[in-house]
């Protein structure tokens, strides 16, 4: 590891404990923790134990909080072809208290774009390369409650920025407005501005929440997604029964990289879920009826339990307008030292069983084997054995997986985190 | 005698049986921001979610924290966690077992997906 990174953890430990005249001053907070994570995986070859990949995976971090100064480093070093130190991630960030509040900083792959939907995101982490941004931002809030971020980062060549403004929650109603394109670097790229207005109300007997979505461009490139919530037909001490109404509607040149719209749907949606206040028990179910076309429409239902035997049950159970389905039954009963469990899932014609198992010697071990096959004349059967300890913050697995018609399979990862 | 003594008492089994089976356990407290998981054997039980960067998982470097969400077990083999104070919105979350299984939560039956799992999703108005 770095030796300038090391020195500044002791730098930094050492500066804590200073009790006379310190450089550091009084309301700042200072940590730093290192994060290892090893593995090795391999096969299992005439009765011996053959590894074929390892990695070794350590980063340091080191923050600074104050309230006017927001620091973190992380200096990472994989045993890669190189093992060189890399800075695997950098974060400053300078506030101006007060009323309003600025704040201005400089990032290093630490700001990764993401806007949520009603269900699934409109915008999905991993859109960019956490790996390769690097950017600067300002932000504001204070006046009235209202804040807002403005990012401007370089990604693989491409600009990425990121507006975002929050409402405060104004009794009733709060908003939020996010903006997000990524400008090519050449002219072959492809430009992608997403404008997404999230609203949530809440009018006592009932929540709206509202998602507008669009991308600039040609027509057809807009999204609308809208639910009520907490329409509650049934609401005792016992529980309740929450009905709740949705509808997804999606232009047919929209094209958002998350997995909340589909171009040209048209979905509308009723559920009813019931919720014990007092008991280990929920049920759902779930219509979805699509406008445009029979493909998306189903019918979905679960229920979950724990019950007084320590059984926790999990049912499922999907019906699909084109004739698909899937039904899923898990049961496993479990006490302080053991758990046996039982899983059935049937998709179409194929009907899977899994059984398992584990033991734990005591509360930081435990130890694991499933065993699963399709019923069906291949069978075709997997095995899993995985022993696991958790002692504070490190973690160990020790695997063996087996797969029909293949050799047994092994993984060994030990991972830690030390403050 | 024997015999229906013998009946009754495989009858009496059956309903135990059968209550202890289908029969939900109580809540320890009545509270609503907090979640669950019933595995009192599990060595390690974490909630990885949209709120937390789904453990550093989708952070630069991609490795889990194994103390991020990590939820604390009761004497009775409970796992919780207080979710209360999150901000507004709509979040994706399951829990992560032993370091390397994922499942999501059996007693939210809302779901959604996430890298191709299927996740639980759960919603603050404010």
């Amino acid at each position: 590891m770095s030796t300038s990174l090391i020195t500044l953890i002791i730098l930094i430990a050492g500066g804590t404990d200073s009790t006379d005249v310190s450089i550091i001053p009084e309301n700042w907070v200072f940590g730093y923790d290192c994060l290892i994570d090893a593995s090795a995986c391999g096969d299992w070859i005439n009765n011996h134990p053959v590894i074929d990949s390892t990695s070794v995976d350590a980063a340091v971090s080191v923050s600074a909080v104050s309230p006017e100064v927001n620091f973190l480093v992380t200096g990472a070093m994989r045993n890669d072809s190189t093992s060189h130190v890399v800075l695997r991630r950098a974060r400053g960030v300078v506030k101006w208290p007060g009323t309003p509040w600025i704040a201005a900083g400089v990032y290093l792959n630490d700001q990764q774009p993401f806007i949520a939907g009603l269900s699934n995101p409109v915008l999905e982490w991993g859109w960019v390369d956490i790996d390769s941004t690097k950017g600067f931002g300002v932000s504001s809030g204070g006046v009235l409650g209202f804040s807002g971020d403005y990012l401007i980062q370089l990604t693989s060549g491409d600009t990425l920025s990121q507006l975002n403004v929050h409402s405060p929650w104004m009794g009733f109603a709060g908003v939020d407005y996010s903006r997000a394109r990524i400008h090519p670097a050449d002219s072959e790229g492809v430009d992608i501005t997403v404008n997404v207005l999230s609203v949530r109300g809440d009018f006592r007997y009932f929540k709206p929440w509202l998602i507008v979505a669009g991308a600039e461009g040609e027509e057809g490139k807009w999204a609308v997604s809208a639910e009520l919530r907490e329409l509650r037909p049934i609401d005792t001490q016992w529980g309740r029964i929450e009905i709740v109404p949705g509808m997804h509607f999606a232009g047919d040149n929209i094209d958002l990289p998350g997995s909340a719209f589909v171009p040209g749907q048209r979905i509308i949606t009723l559920g009813a879920f019931l919720e014990s206040r007092r008991y280990f028990v929920s049920a759902g179910i779930k219509g979805m009826l699509d406008l445009s076309s029979d493909s998306l429409s189903s019918v979905s239902a679960s229920a979950g339990m724990i019950s007084e035997g320590g059984i926790t049950w999990d049912v499922i159970f999907g019906y699909y307008a084109d004739g698909d389905y899937r039904a899923y039954v898990s049961s496993t009963v479990s006490d302080s030292y053991a758990s046996a469990g039982i899983a059935v899932e049937i998709i179409d014609d194929s009907t899977r069983v899994t059984g398992s198992a584990s033991y734990s010697p005591r509360d930081d071990v435990c130890a694991e084997v499933s065993f699963s096959g399709d019923i069906d004349d291949s069978l075709q059967p997997e095995c899993v054995l995985a022993v696991t300890t958790s002692l504070g913050p490190v973690m160990c697995l020790v695997g063996i997986e087996w797969e029909y018609d293949s050799s047994p399979s092994l993984r060994m990862n030990l991972t830690g985190l030390f403050k | 005698m024997t015999r229906i003594i013998t009946v009754a008492l495989i009858i009496l089994f059956i309903i135990t049986a059968g209550c202890a089976l289908f029969v939900p356990m109580q809540k320890p407290v009545e509270q609503d921001n907090r979640l669950f998981l019933w595995l009192p054997g599990a060595s390690s039980v974490q909630v990885l979610s949209d709120w937390n960067d789904w453990g550093g998982s989708v952070a630069a470097g991609g490795i889990i924290d194994p103390l991020s969400g990590r939820m604390e077990k009761d004497d009775t083999g409970l796992w919780t966690i207080d979710i209360a104070g999150l901000p507004g919105g709509v979040y994706r979350y399951a829990f992560y077992v032993n370091g390397y299984k994922w499942i999501k939560d059996p007693l939210n039956p809302e779901t959604a997906l996430f890298d191709g799992r299927t996740v639980s999703i759960i919603m603050f108005t404010n």
